[in-house]
């Protein structure tokens, strides 16, 4: 079978498999967030008001978007600080078999944001770094919730739509409280069996050592007391040669974290390899489980969009658009790294693909996965706002690199995350049907609301919050000594790899062009002002739409009205969508992976 | 050096907040 058949393969089966699920799956959403009555709202009816009891919530009461928003900053700030708490007090906790000492200030504090904003950046190495406590009552309980806190913010703005003449949008605390509950929960419980019968281990146990067949001889980087490389007066790390025949294997409650990991876009590895790790991703069926994960919430909310506003050919328009751009961007990314390396090529290497090689660029992939299964990984992970990986992204090919990067940039909305990916396509719907209506001299609408200046600067708000942090931060990294000193790839790919950092960052992304050492007070101080801000200011401005258009009256549909479910609105969606990318990020893009993609090619 | 974080953090938060106190007073500008 060749290479490229093998790819449209499993992209296919992919796909045919979250969007039959989309159905069945983003009903069940609509019904549980809605509190419509179904099998799981009977089971769960009396742990849902026991929580509301112990809690103090009044789950009748509704929210304006302001106390909405305020909510949800306050129950964040509380879960950043525990995430905070867990790591600079963990060598005093229980569950620390290794005795790991406390994470530095710094870098605990980048994992406390990159953990509450669902972007689950890491800067430090999981099993040198965090006892089981802080993996599974900071990081994994962070990963349900900032993935509630998403959907709800998401079920708020499909209310703003459905509402006529409201007030409020929906109570917050039993939004997060239904969506963990009903949806995150119970699906992980089921994928982390699924993961552990393919082998993702999930223990308290203390680290084995494991011996080794051959001797080994490496150069092991040193480090401080608080897990940072030491480094010498030129800035090279210091290393000191060892000799070992012990392979130390460490363990943990792997595959709880894994399945919340994936399902609710967050894509904080246990393990520094994250999903390239055997225990993490051990085999190509758990791969392929995995993708699937990833991708499953994000296109299901798309038909819970449509089942709420009453028309699912809305939903289906919105899935049509996202799939376009997935497809497309995924294809170039395996393309790219299909096509190899073309420095390799010149002396002579065989970089083609027969029954006994994968030919290509499988430098930073397993084996066990290969081209295919690690281009479709990286185009998931980063269409959505996981930021999981199974290959190393700094070593694909510019433009495979470039795929994952400009994912991110468009905004993580095809499908994008947990609630994120579908409220950011319905902010760029918006200023679509708005571009529409001043090119027809026409007041914009989408779904009978009236789209008008406050939405639009709202919208405004929206779309150039991110780019403004990600763009400013990259400028301010490469301009100064500490963002300097973090680059071991000077010229073009060291500036990709910057970009790269502050765009995952500010996507709220988390996966991360490996070659920049990012575990300094710089990085760690930068990248999580712009998690926080990417994160929370794109939310509270959807609130405010959300808010907004509930107040208002639904205006009838008329023969004047643009259809928004036709194959002329999915192109304007798609046009809106890669226009706004390509102008906040065309220049970046030619100083990063373009130039490196003509330079590679040009000396050839 | 925690309570440099910490406030950090705090003020990552008021910045959100302040936010959402400008957006609620935001006119449509008509």
């Amino acid at each position: 079978m060749s290479a490229t058949l093998k790819f449209a393969l499993l992209g296919a089966l992919v796909l045919a498999l979250v969007i039959l699920c989309a159905k069945p799956l983003g009903h069940y959403i609509a019904d549980v967030m809605e509190g419509r009555p179904n099998f799981a709202l009977r089971w769960g009816a009396r742990l849902e008001r026991w929580i509301y009891r112990v809690c103090g919530i009044d789950a009748r009461e509704e929210m304006s978007w302001s106390r909405y928003a305020i909510g949800l900053l306050v129950f964040n700030l509380a879960g950043g600080l525990v995430v905070y708490l867990l790591q600079r007090l963990q060598q005093w906790l229980p569950f620390n078999p290794q005795q790991l000492p406390a994470v530095s200030a710094d870098s605990a504090f980048n994992t406390a944001v990159a953990f509450v904003t669902n972007t689950d950046w890491q800067g430090y190495s999981g099993e040198s770094t965090m006892a089981y406590l802080t993996q599974a009552a900071g990081l994994t309980v962070q990963n349900f919730l900032s993935a509630a806190t998403g959907l709800a913010v998401a079920i708020a703005l499909i209310r703003g739509f459905t509402r006529r003449s409201s007030a409020t949008i929906g109570n917050f605390w039993v939004d997060v409280t239904r969506s963990s509950l009903y949806l995150l929960l119970p699906l992980s419980a089921l994928l982390a069996v699924a993961l552990m019968g393919q082998g993702v281990i999930q223990n308290l146990h203390s680290y084995r050592d494991a011996t080794t067949i051959e001797k080994l001889t490496f150069d092991n980087p040193k480090s401080d007391s608080a897990g940072k490389p030491l480094l010498d007066a030129k800035g090279n790390p210091i290393t000191e040669s060892v000799t070992t025949q012990i392979q130390t294997l460490p363990m943990g409650p792997v595959a709880s974290q894994e399945a919340i990991k994936e399902l609710g876009t967050n894509g904080g590895g246990f393990f520094n390899a994250n999903s390239a790790h055997p225990f993490e991703n051990p085999t190509a069926l758990s791969n392929f489980m995995e993708i699937a994960a990833i991708l499953l919430i994000p296109f299901a909310l798309t038909y819970t969009f449509g089942v709420m506003v009453g028309d699912r050919r809305q939903g289906f328009a919105l899935m049509a658009a996202m799939l376009i751009l997935f497809a497309v961007l995924a294809a170039v990314a395996f393309v790219s790294e299909q096509g190899g390396n073309p420095s390799l090529a010149s002396q002579g290497i065989d970089a083609t693909s027969t029954a006994s090689q994968s030919g290509g660029n499988m430098e930073g992939k397993e084996t066990r996965f290969g081209i295919a299964a690690s281009a479709l990984f990286a185009a998931a992970t980063t269409a959505t706002s996981c930021g999981a990986v199974n290959s190393m992204h700094d070593s694909m090919m510019p433009m495979g690199g470039f795929v994952p990067l400009f994912l991110m940039q468009l905004g993580e909305l095809a499908p994008g995350g947990v609630g994120t990916g579908i409220y950011t396509i319905l902010i760029f719907a918006i200023l679509g049907v708005f571009i529409a209506g001043l090119m027809i001299g026409r007041t914009p609408e989408y779904l009978g609301k009236k789209i008008q200046a406050r939405e639009m600067k709202l919208a405004s708000i929206f779309i150039l919050t991110t780019p403004t942090l990600v763009l400013l931060g990259t400028a301010l990294a490469v301009m100064t000594s500490g963002g300097q000193a973090g680059v071991f790839n000077p010229g073009a790919h060291g500036f990709s790899e910057i970009l790269y950092a502050f765009t995952s960052a500010g996507n709220n992304n988390g996966s991360a062009f490996a070659g920049l050492s990012a575990n300094t007070v710089f990085y760690n101080v930068s990248l999580g002002i712009v998690m926080w801000l990417g994160r929370f200011w794109p939310i509270v401005a959807t609130l405010a739409i959300a808010g907004s258009l509930a107040a208002k009256k639904r205006v009838p549909v008329t023969e004047g009205t643009m259809p928004t479910h036709g194959a002329l609105f999915i192109s304007l969606l798609i046009g809106t969508i890669v226009l706004i990318g390509v102008l906040n990020y065309v220049p970046a893009l030619a100083l990063g992976p373009v130039v490196e993609h003509f330079m590679l090619s040009g000396a050839h | 050096m925690d309570i440099v974080y910490l406030v950090l953090l705090l003020g990552l938060f008021l910045a959100s907040f302040g936010l959402a106190l400008a957006l609620e007073r935001l006119g449509d500008g008509s």
